[in-house]
């Protein structure tokens, strides 16, 4: 069991945004987040990366919680953020070095990886610039090498295939393919139903804070009753449903 | 197009006043007229020194003028963006920029009538010039920094980009007729120039076509220019956050060795020395202390004073602790706070360090070995105290 949620309540304030969450990913999973603007994806997310403290329920990765080993708690975990946040005084390989020295990775090993991954990303020949300048797609790309150097349990990544080009989008796919093969989890949260379809295993499909639904896409389309149709589809019925 | 540089006018002298503030605060405007009168009267010195006409009095004058007449830029106060929403009115822009043109001659002219009136008692001991040619030589002056910006304009819209040198040989051979032969003949030769220059101009910009680019690069580069004059006495959001490479201190940097414990180490010292906001803080006070302690005769009087610029610049370097607060990716290393609160005393401690040793270096000067001793003792247990207890307390109570 790579991660466990369970009875998550949480949220900003005293007001939870967050009810009483339910779920597991199992290592070898990639798990598609899916839900509205606003309807509690990043929430979610906040709350297991650990910025955010549940107000109720436990959150475990591999049996640890945050508050119990801090330490093996993160290191189980890397995160893609939406927007990516970079050093604006440090380089590319900086940002490599930086995130070596942070996870305490061996230092050969990772740099074969982030040399692998930098190459696949086409980052290869820009080792010694400043990221904060790149363009939008190309700080994403930075925040995806420094996220899959390091070894983890669970991988979280935040609305992975905007702003990316077509190339990218494939090669990340195939990172995280490589990674699950490996053994880890992998939570993805996204609007892009179609990509997420293909590439998820299961899908968690949150609406005003609440699991509405989740499983796979056989078990999805029997609880809605649905014999043919995509994931759009049952998207779609689902908040018709909430709707009424 | 009028009442836009009216409005950027006044947005301009608006910021201005709030900088001015800072620059010209008490401690600068005693510092300032300390040094104004000093030179005021060494110059008087040398003029008693002096004794009829001198050979080298005019030559010396001409490049006295030809640096003054360097002071001063055509101010277009056009912004990023107007490359883009100003675009449909080009037909209209040239009222803005001769208004703009108008408004920027002030400011050299004002120089000009300083620097001038100061070369006046010069000017009557070691040449045959009388006080009124100084005023024929100010209109002079200021004539050629207008038809300086009328070229500036010119060269806006794509004509006669290479304007510098003809324009200060023409200059050169203008002062010079004003100094050798007499001042009212330069003064008619700029007449011309400007009659010139006005019924010309018109024709050449004809079927020109403004530069959006260059004059807006222009500007922002006058603009950096004067912000980072205002940055030497006080922080300028345009210019803090701004990173620079600063390829050569990496060898410095290199000697940091990392580890997990010193990641945050990593960070700091990155930021603080790439950065401009920290450094520069520093730079200053230290300054500042080293000047005020080489003035300061009596030993432990330097001492106290040293100290309360340890204390001064540990202080201000505190809010650096948070220079990553923001950064979501900070929060989630495997790494300790304490390690964290660590790391950032180190640098404190060393950035103190290096101040007390060049502070400890000035004192040697002018003071006994023995004076020096407890002046670095003093100096020392500071640092000591502020990182080592003071400091510690001031982070903790983050949680």
């Amino acid at each position: 069991m790579s991660l466990e949620v369970e009875h998550l309540t949480g949220g900003y304030s005293h007001v939870p945004v967050l009810k009483d969450l339910n779920f597991t990913i199992p290592e070898q999973t990639v798990v598609g987040l899916i839900g509205l603007n606003g309807a509690g994806k990043s929430t979610t997310i906040k709350h297991i990366i650990g910025i955010l403290t549940p107000q109720k329920g436990t959150i475990k990765l591999n049996g640890v919680t945050l508050s119990g080993e801090p330490e093996t708690y993160r290191k189980s975990l890397a995160f893609v953020p939406e927007t990516p946040v970079l050093y604006p005084a440090l380089t590319l390989r900086e940002h490599i070095e930086l995130t070596i020295m942070a996870y305490d990775l061996d230092t050969k090993k990772a740099w074969q990886q982030a040399g692998d991954l930098l190459t696949r990303f086409r980052l290869d020949k820009r080792l010694d610039w400043f990221p904060a300048n790149f363009s939008k797609g190309m700080q994403q790309k930075v925040m995806i090498v420094c996220a899959f150097i390091v070894p983890a349990a669970l991988y979280i990544i935040d609305e992975p295939f905007t702003g990316l080009d077509p190339l990218a989008i494939r090669d990340l796919l195939q990172v995280i393919e490589q990674q699950k093969a490996r053994g880890a989890a992998v939570l993805m949260s996204t609007h892009v139903l179609a990509t997420a379809q293909q590439y998820a295993d299961s899908f968690i499909l949150l609406s005003d804070g609440e699991i509405r639904a989740q499983g796979t896409l056989t078990e999805l389309k029997q609880q809605f009753g649905m014999g043919a149709g995509n994931l759009d589809d049952i998207y779609f019925k689902m908040i018709d449903e909430v709707a009424q | 197009m009028k009442q836009l540089w009216q409005q950027r006018v006044q947005q301009h002298h608006k910021e201005m006043l709030k900088y001015s503030r800072y620059v010209f605060n008490e401690f600068f405007m005693i510092a300032i007229f300390i040094f104004i009168g000093a030179l005021a009267y060494s110059y008087s010195n040398v003029l008693d020194t002096l004794t009829g006409q001198l050979w080298w009095a005019k030559p010396l004058i001409l490049v006295i003028l030809l640096v003054l007449l360097s002071f001063g830029h055509w101010a277009t106060l056009l912004q990023d963006a107007d490359t883009l929403f100003l675009l449909p009115k080009e037909p209209q822009l040239m009222s803005y920029l001769l208004a703009a043109r108008r408004y920027s001659l002030w400011l050299p002219a004002a120089a000009f009538a300083l620097g001038l009136g100061a070369l006046l008692p010069f000017q009557a001991v070691a040449t045959n010039l009388v006080p009124i040619d100084g005023l024929a030589i100010f209109v002079v002056m200021v004539a050629l920094k207008d038809s300086q910006f009328w070229l500036q304009l010119l060269a806006s819209y794509q004509r006669f980009q290479r304007w510098q040198v003809p324009f200060y040989l023409i200059a050169a051979s203008v002062l010079a007729l004003s100094l050798w032969l007499t001042p009212l003949a330069g003064v008619l030769a700029m007449v011309i120039i400007e009659i010139g220059l006005r019924w010309a101009i018109p024709r050449w910009l004809a079927t020109a076509i403004f530069q959006w680019r260059a004059a807006v690069k222009n500007e922002n580069s006058r603009m950096l220019q004067l912000y980072r004059l205002i940055n030497l006495f006080t922080d300028v959001p345009q210019l803090s956050g701004k990173v620079h490479r600063r390829a050569y201190l990496d060898p410095l940097l290199r000697l940091f060795k990392g580890s997990q414990q010193r990641t945050f180490g990593y960070l700091y010292l990155r930021e603080f020395f790439r950065g401009t906001e920290y450094l520069g803080l520093y730079l200053r006070l230290l300054v500042l202390g080293a000047v005020i302690i080489w003035f300061i005769p009596l030993w432990w009087v330097a001492a106290i004073a040293g100290a309360i610029f340890l204390y001064l610049v540990g202080f201000q370097l505190l809010p650096f602790y948070q220079v990553f607060n923001e950064n979501l990716l900070a929060h989630l290393y495997p790494v300790p706070q304490v390690s964290r609160i660590r790391s950032f005393q180190h640098l404190v401690q060393g950035l103190l360090l290096v101040q007390a040793l060049i502070f400890a270096l000035v004192m040697l000067v002018n003071h006994s070995l023995v004076q020096w001793l407890l002046f670095t003792l003093v100096e020392l247990a500071a640092v000591f105290l502020l990182t080592l207890v003071y400091f510690p307390r001031r982070l903790q109570p983050e949680k």
